[in-house]
């Protein structure tokens, strides 16, 4: 009895709960290089590229970290550079 | 003259020495084909992330230089290749940004520009976080309110029910019960209406209305669930 009451009754209050409220007012992304003025990525800098890595040591998405795609670009060789001289992680678990 | 950066990883079980003569012996190298040294840093010893010939640990040492055209890269990569004590090379050209980078860094302007940038970062995110407290918090409150409206119903709806009751029990006659319940309850007019009307009509209008606020109190179990993932999402969302 209760069951079925229960999937009769979602009301859109309920939904409107489901998920986090705070990811429709998100605020802009923005590309960090150009904000700052950054004008060139240090690939022996592992701690800053850590940021644009995901835990398993991938590269994340322009569309997540904001870049703009001169700077993605510069951020991959960037990343892949450490990974061949071991500051970074080729594959990695729980990297973070 | 074009500046380039060579990185390289020394074996670090080696005497302190050996590992000195390796450096000096690709500065000599360098040197010999008329490059113009411009510094020599040695980063240190650093945890590698994955073995490197059963190696855990390496040296890291870089030298930047300036050199009229490549070539040399080439020459240096193949005594890179043939030592024993090199792990890993890398050799990059720079450009102007890449240039005064260095420099900055030599002369410690990107340290303080970094923590400066963090610190700037860290106070946005206080200030995110202070906002995101302050919502959850009215949130919360309005959530409360609701919940204590929607008891209040429900109280008032039981009360009407076991008035109904009392009707269709045949005490709606004499009507002295009813009137003491109805002071307590505060909500005396629409109790006595009820009251008054005859009691199979009475029943009609009383059952939806119970319903009703059955489904009321249930969603509002839900939505203070509901609360409880929305905090953890927003907690794991500062993680991220």
């Amino acid at each position: 009895m209760a069951v079925q009451k229960r999937s009769g009754r979602t009301s859109r209050e309920d939904i409107k709960f489901l998920s986090n409220p705070n990811i429709g007012n998100n605020r802009k992304k923005y590309c960090r290089f150009r904000k700052y003025g950054i004008k060139h990525i240090d690939y022996k800098d592992p701690d800053f590229l850590l940021q644009f890595i995901n835990e398993q040591g991938k590269l994340l998405p322009r569309r997540i970290t904001g870049n703009s795609l001169k700077f993605q670009r510069k951020i991959a060789t960037a990343v892949k550079r450490a990974r061949h001289l071991a500051m970074l992680p080729y594959v990695a678990d729980l990297l973070k | 003259m074009r500046q380039y950066e060579t990185t390289f990883i020394v074996v670090p079980a080696l005497p302190d020495g050996e590992i000195k003569k390796a450096v000096k012996n690709y500065k000599d190298i360098l040197e010999k084909e008329g490059c113009e040294i411009v510094h020599v840093d040695e980063i240190g010893l650093r945890q590698l992330t994955y073995p490197i010939k059963r190696h855990n640990s390496g040296i890291y040492f870089t030298i930047e230089y300036k050199s009229e055209n490549g070539e040399i890269i080439d020459k240096m990569e193949l005594v890179f290749r043939r030592d024993e004590r090199i792990l890993r090379f890398l050799s990059v050209r720079l450009d102007k940004f890449g240039v005064k980078y260095n420099e900055d860094k030599r002369s410690g302007v990107i340290d303080k520009r970094k923590n400066d940038l963090a610190a700037e970062r860290a106070k946005e995110r206080a200030e995110q976080e202070a906002s995101n407290k302050e919502k959850r918090a009215t949130n919360r409150k309005s959530q409360k309110k609701k919940s204590a409206e929607r008891a209040k119903a429900k109280e008032d709806a039981a009360l009407a029910k076991a008035k109904v009751t009392d009707a269709e029990a045949g005490i709606a006659k004499t009507v002295e019960v009813p009137a003491d319940v109805a002071k307590t309850v505060e909500v005396p007019a629409d109790v006595a209406k009820t009251v008054e009307v005859p009691a199979d009509v009475a029943k009609a209008t009383a059952e939806p209305v119970v319903e009703t606020v059955d489904t009321a109190v249930d969603v509002a179990e839900e939505v203070s669930l509901d609360g409880d993932i929305l905090g953890d999402l927003t907690d794991s969302d500062k993680k991220g």
